[in-house]
């Protein structure tokens, strides 16, 4: 697995395990209830299980699983990848501070980062979704 | 495909299945005229979704195909998998009684059911990043 799904995957495992937590609290509280700010968790919990867990995981598995160039650079241009990992991660944290502190302005800060992210993250993948042996090979057969 | 991993996916696909017919239910509810307390389904629905089959089939695909963790144990602790699909499951099944009856019935005192729930679930997806972390390496 190269480093940058060890990367990918490993956080969208530390954002599923906060992301349970804070459903956990949330379910807790609607058959025993333990916090009146307990509902705050909400948004945070959405985007950390929509975002932060699932779409993170997928694309550490999609860097990882996809098609490689032959040679050198055989993923692609990593660099993409790596500022993906980074915005994607403080969008979801932007995101999910802003849904705790209910500052609108900062979750839309997030959001941006996030599209930022997938923007990156479809131009580095875009040529590696590809035919086996590239398209010069697929058009021989 | 080992035996944990086929549970973990078969039992996806069964929370796919309930759960899109609740989500026709839920759509259909108005159109249809029927209860309005119908709609109580919509958090079950949206976690049959989530945790159910896409959170479960990723378990189940990520325990048969991740890199070994060792040569002895190639897919880390197996009794903690296991642990890991009856807690989530026995979870599932107790949110989905009690999330409806704390709204339509409050008198019945069913709350506990989400309370042991909620640790299930949390002990469940605890237990998969435990599992999981030391196979998520480089070659």
């Amino acid at each position: 697995m190269p480093k940058l799904s060890v990367w990918l995957v490993r956080a969208s495992l530390i954002h599923m395990g906060i992301g349970f937590l804070f459903g956990s609290l949330l379910l807790h509280h609607k058959g025993v209830p333990i916090y009146v700010w307990t509902w705050k968790l909400l948004n945070p919990h959405i985007e950390l299980m929509i975002f932060g867990w699932t779409m993170q995981f997928v694309m550490g598995i999609a860097f990882w699983i996809l098609p490689r160039f032959s040679g050198e650079g055989r993923y692609g241009r990593v660099r993409l990848g790596w500022w993906s990992f980074v915005l994607l991660n403080a969008g979801i944290i932007a995101t999910g501070l802003g849904g705790w502190f209910v500052l609108d302005a900062l979750s839309f800060a997030g959001r941006l980062l996030i599209l930022g992210a997938v923007a990156l993250f479809a131009v580095l993948m875009w040529p590696r979704v590809k035919p086996l042996g590239g398209y010069a090979a697929s058009q021989k057969s | 495909m080992p035996t944990l991993s086929r549970w973990f996916i078969k039992i996806g696909m069964l929370y796919f299945v309930v759960g899109l017919t609740m989500g026709a239910v839920l759509l259909a509810q108005p159109v249809m005229g029927w209860s309005p307390s119908l709609q109580v389904l919509r958090p079950v629905y949206l976690h049959f979704l989530f945790i159910g089959w896409v959170t479960q089939v990723i378990m189940g695909v990520g325990y048969w195909m991740f890199p070994k963790y060792t040569k002895e144990q190639p897919r880390g602790r197996e009794w903690l998998g296991w642990a890991v699909l009856i807690l989530l499951n026995v979870g599932m099944i107790l949110r989905t009684i009690g999330e409806p009856a704390v709204v339509l019935a409050p008198q019945a005192g069913l709350g506990w059911t989400l309370a042991v729930a909620s640790l299930f679930l949390l002990l469940a997806g605890w237990g998969f990043i435990l599992n999981t972390w030391g196979r998520i390496k480089e070659r």
